[in-house]
């Protein structure tokens, strides 16, 4: 434990160098305005936000993303207490009692527990992660192609099952992001794939214009379509914040806890992101909340459960992004999409190879949370300005930092078409109800699904029982059936209105 | 009658597209390695999926053709007392959607020949246009400025070598590179 707080405070001192911190303080900024504006959401700023850094070395810019991550969960809530807009699909519940709060004549409290709630939950992520990350990356130092396989196919299976919507269509966008990532030249046989004699196919499709068009320019196609109508803003509010004292905090500390618990667990399970824990963190607290029958009415209870566990759910994202290279949920793809462009592959090793990158990445969160608590107290009115902007505007710019990110990989217009042809696909996934997320995620690790599992058959001369006999991996595959069933039940169990579609919010 | 089955499109469609791939990865080229996978079976598998669930799809939607679309988060409007909640259906125009893709096709294909400045600074005013914004004061000051800016930063700052054009559209662009200092 000395050892790993002697690290942290190393990862301290890297990210107060000038470079890092000023790429911590742009991406709070940045994150906080992606997350107010009702047409850009989080995963996509992330998106866009990832040529940009490019030119960075790494440590900025994994700090950069991870900063907009974290204050991307709490910027949205603004909005969604003073306008009643969630600026993400996560900040929906803060409807029911933040804007209940708000329009029950005190606004300022209400951004206040949320600013609280948001800050309470970033710090108990930062705190778990750190404890849980090392112990994590030991045991996944032991495993093989097999357990790889085996913990790929798990994270499909939950983005697809608790992605919520129609798993059918969640598993047709997985497998077009997996058949995707099989274009081009096969790295074993130097085989064609799916080229038909294009040399711009043979050199593959890479996730990047897959996620910069479907998230980016399919998002502003759809609301193109729409014909950018923005939601009205309800009169001119009160935009100050008053945080609670600490005595009405401590009463809260059930909810407080219930809901970081959520958030973690949420997060650490692949596919489950903040939007999935902050609305199920809501409904822990109408089944154990003290006040559960005065849900909804506008009570601090129902700000900080869905808070908590949204802000609380990125550190648990990045427990499986560092250590086994998996990404949970859209944003954190985008940041292993960051960690591979500059030629680190995140896993159990990195924890002996890059331990300043990763103490760095940690030292981060425990910032950018402060720092987000201060951004959130002092810069909330000029935060709000941006709602003002046309979204015509606002789109047009969208479009055009896809279409130069893509370009700036290569600096070849082949990789423009791509985006557009990524872009329509986005646009008619969306029509369709097919989830985005599902793809990228597909794209992303489709590769390492195909080279864990060929090499398990080669190693294990094509004996695919393997999986089911070593003990990690028989493991997995048993939480990865549960996963598959899971829906089944939450099928014959629901209620009519919880069929929701929140695995686009990441 | 054909409403009914509207939904079916999609997966007929992309049914269609794995059967065409599928068939693809009979003729992949290589030579086999013994007993070892080859190249075709990874996406084989894949599309075997694909096609599988497509299929399931199709039959549930023949038997109970209305229960097609899942409810998505942004189509809920959530009220306040957490009493249920409606979907909503939002008005659309098709020929926004249509003018817009062509406008990012025409954008792509004319961006080598018109140079970064003059094709970014038309597709910018074009498509603030087309999403219904009118004041064309502030379009004009958005798209001069959004282009300059863009050059600036990612030529000047970034490093980028962006498509300057063909005479007499290059002119523009190397004007404009020597006056922001742009070697």
């Amino acid at each position: 434990m000395l050892e790993v707080l002697h690290q942290l405070a190393g990862g301290f001192l890297h990210v107060l160098a000038p470079v890092n911190f000023l790429a911590l303080v742009v991406g709070l900024v940045v994150g906080m305005l992606v997350a107010v504006l009702p047409g850009l959401t989080l995963v996509m700023g992330v998106v866009l936000a990832l040529p940009f850094t490019y030119g960075m070395s790494i440590t900025p810019s994994i700090i950069l993303l991870t900063a907009m991550y974290v204050s991307g969960t709490y910027g949205g809530a603004i909005t969604s207490i003073l306008f009643r807009i969630p600026g993400e699909p996560m900040d929906v519940p803060l409807l029911w009692d933040g804007f209940a709060m708000a329009r029950a004549g005190q606004p300022a409290q209400a951004l206040g527990w949320t600013l609280f709630a948001a800050m309470t939950g970033g710090l108990i992520t930062a705190t778990i992660m750190v404890t849980l990350a090392v112990p994590f990356a030991k045991v996944a130092l032991t495993f093989d192609s097999p357990e790889y396989f085996s913990i790929v196919l798990f994270g499909f299976t939950s983005v697809v099952a608790l992605g919520g919507g129609s798993m059918a269509n969640a598993f047709i966008s997985l497998f077009f992001g997996m058949l995707v990532s099989t274009v081009g030249v096969d790295e074993i046989y130097g085989v064609d794939r799916f080229t038909f004699g294009s040399s711009m196919l043979r050199d593959g499709i890479g996730y990047l214009p897959v996620m910069v068009g479907a998230y980016g320019l399919g998002e502003v196609l759809v609301r193109l379509e729409q014909g950018f109508v923005s939601p009205p803003l309800e009169g001119d509010r009160s935009i100050a914040t008053r945080l609670p004292r600490f005595a009405d905090a401590w009463k809260l500390r059930g909810t407080f806890g219930r809901a970081s618990l959520v958030g973690v667990l949420c997060g650490i399970v692949p596919g489950a992101g903040a939007t999935i824990a902050s609305f199920v963190s809501y409904g822990v607290e109408g089944q154990y909340g003290k006040r559960r029958r005065e849900l909804g009415t506008g009570i601090a209870e129902g700000i900080v459960a869905p808070q908590v566990a949204s802000t609380a759910s990125v550190g648990g994202h990045m427990v499986p992004l560092l250590t086994l290279g998996i990404p949970g949920s859209g944003a954190t793809a985008v940041i292993l999409g960051a960690f591979l462009l500059h030629g680190v592959q995140p896993g159990p090793q990195i924890f002996e190879t890059q331990s300043l990158l990763v103490y760095a990445i940690f030292a981060s969160v425990f910032l950018g949370v402060l720092g987000m608590g201060l951004l959130g107290y002092f810069a909330i009115r000029p935060l709000i300005k941006v709602l003002y902007l046309p979204e015509a505007i606002v789109s047009v710019f969208v479009v055009l930092f896809c279409l130069i990110g893509a370009y700036s990989e290569h600096n070849n217009l082949s990789d423009l078409w791509m985006i557009v042809v990524f872009g329509v696909i986005g646009y008619l996934f969306e029509r369709w109800r097919f989830p985005i997320a599902p793809m990228v995620l597909g794209c992303i690790l489709g590769p390492v699904a195909e080279t864990s599992f060929l090499t398990t058959m080669i190693s294990y001369r094509n004996d695919w029982t393997v999986f089911f006999t070593r003990p990690v991996s028989a493991a997995v595959m048993a939480l990865t059936a549960l996963a598959l069933l899971y829906p089944f039940y939450r099928r014959f169990r629901r209620r009519p209105h919880d069929a929701l579609e929140p695995s686009r919010a990441g | 009658m054909l409403s009914r089955y509207r939904g079916l499109v999609p997966y007929l469609l992309v049914l269609a597209v794995a059967l065409a791939l599928a068939w693809n990865t009979f003729h992949f080229q290589f030579t086999p390695h013994g007993d070892r996978p080859g190249p075709d079976v990874w996406p084989r598998a894949i599309l075997a999926l694909i096609i599988v669930t497509c299929l399931v799809r199709i039959l549930a939607l023949l038997r109970r053709p209305f229960s097609s679309d899942p409810v998505m988060l942004k189509d809920v409007l959530e009220t306040p007392s957490g009493a249920g909640a409606q979907t909503t259906a939002p008005k659309r125009y098709p020929l926004l959607l249509v003018t817009g893709i062509g406008l990012t096709i025409a954008y792509v294909a004319l961006l080598s020949t018109l140079g970064f400045f003059i094709g970014t600074a038309l597709y910018i005013a074009t498509l603030i246009r087309t999403g219904r914004y009118r004041r064309w004061p502030v379009i004009a000051v958005v798209a001069l400025g959004g282009a300059l800016a863009f050059m600036f930063v990612f030529m000047r700052i970034v490093y980028l070598s962006l498509p300057i054009g063909v005479p007499p559209f290059a002119q523009v662009s190397l004007m404009l590179m020597q006056l922001m200092g742009i070697r």
